[in-house]
């Protein structure tokens, strides 16, 4: 949702399967090399929180990364993946549903992008009518 | 040292090496529920945790581990399960064992628990990412827990019920039953996502626009089968 309505804000327009890598262009700029950033991470990453692989391709991406968006991009390129990392446990630790008006915002996305099949769908009542409150400010 | 500039080969934003320094100082104190001792010892299983194979599945109710830390060890079985599960297999967590965990321990140590790892796992994996050894952990400060809790809460549905009055959508107010551990892990979502601009769609003063950040957000999180 929050991809859609930022790139709305620059006007421009977003393939949101990208969030699920089916997208060739999805709309944002260096987008390509952000993705596979996030598909690098996530792979040399794995599971285990104490360690990282040597034996991905995080090294070569990593380097398309600095040279397309520098070395600043690539600190919040890196924080963001480290953040969603956290949030993902707190979400699945807690079994938070969605919030009331996310439900209905998001409905269309959720079955374009197959997300209802994500095992955290069970804690969020998904029948809840379109209309409802949107969520005040995420972190703020 | 601690996470001073010079510790990365690349530039870090003093705000974010901040909010690590505060991280690794709430750790290693008593909070609500637990000791520094205790939280140092949470952080050192979820370092050491690995996925379980399929043929070695645990159970989704904690009846057959001890509840109290064997002779010679900090953590009872049933903390380190419930830590290893966070750490390494949020995504298989259940509501049925969610809930026997939080009968056991308590709401708010759960709570407290899961935000321990929800803090430090973002500091660790950012120092992975940008080639860093991993912070060695703080020396614990000696003390008792301190009893804070929320003071009324309210149910939204999830495992835990949430600090009445806190404002904030669901993934903000979840872990809210413990006021300051809450606040200490949003703080690292502030410092490494948002700051305080999260309701502005146009972030024009980073090296990344908000879409590139948020494809990298919801690309991850799809990885990891994020439904929230």
């Amino acid at each position: 949702m929050l991809l859609r309505a930022s790139s709305d804000a620059l006007g421009s327009e977003v393939d949101a399967t990208a969030v699920v890598g089916n997208a060739t262009d999805c709309g944002v700029e260096h987008g390509e090399v952000l993705e596979a950033y996030a598909v690098a991470a996530h792979d040399a990453l794995g599971p285990a929180t104490g360690a990282i692989s040597s034996e991905s391709d995080l090294g070569v991406v990593t380097a398309a990364v600095r040279r397309t968006v520098g070395d600043d991009g690539w600190v919040e390129a890196a924080m963001t993946v480290a953040v969603f990392n956290g949030l993902v446990r707190t979400a699945d630790a807690s079994g938070i549903p969605l919030d009331d008006g996310v439900v209905s915002a998001t409905a269309d996305d959720r079955d374009q992008l197959g997300l209802g099949d994500f095992a955290g769908a069970a804690n969020s009542d998904l029948t809840i009518a379109a209309g409802a409150s949107p969520s005040p400010g995420l972190f703020n | 040292m601690g996470f001073a500039a010079e510790s990365f080969d690349v530039d870090v934003p003093q705000h974010q090496r901040a909010a690590f320094d505060a991280a690794w100082q709430w750790l290693a104190e008593p909070s609500g529920c637990w000791t520094g001792a205790e939280k140092v010892a949470m952080v050192e299983v979820a370092r050491a945790a690995v996925p379980r194979p399929v043929w070695d599945r645990r159970p989704e109710t904690i009846g057959h581990l001890a509840t109290d830390a064997e002779p010679g060890t900090i953590l009872s079985p049933v903390v380190v399960d419930t830590i290893e599960r966070i750490a390494v297999e949020a995504g298989a967590i259940r509501r049925e064992w969610a809930l026997s965990v939080i009968a056991g321990l308590g709401e708010t140590a759960y709570a407290e628990l899961a935000a321990v790892i929800a803090t430090i796992v973002p500091i660790d994996r950012a120092c992975q990412l940008l080639g860093r050894d991993l912070e060695p952990l703080p020396a614990p400060v000696r003390g008792a827990p301190t009893g804070e809790s929320a003071d009324a809460t309210v149910d939204i549905g999830a495992y835990l019920p949430s600090a009445e009055g806190f404002f904030g959508p669901n993934v903000a107010k979840s872990l809210s039953i413990a006021p300051t551990a809450n606040l200490m892990r949003l703080g690292v979502v502030r410092a490494l996502y948002s700051g305080d601009r999260f309701g502005e769609l146009r972030w024009d003063d980073g090296a990344l626009n908000r879409p590139q950040v948020e494809l990298i957000a919801a690309r991850t999180s799809a990885l990891n089968e994020c439904f929230y």
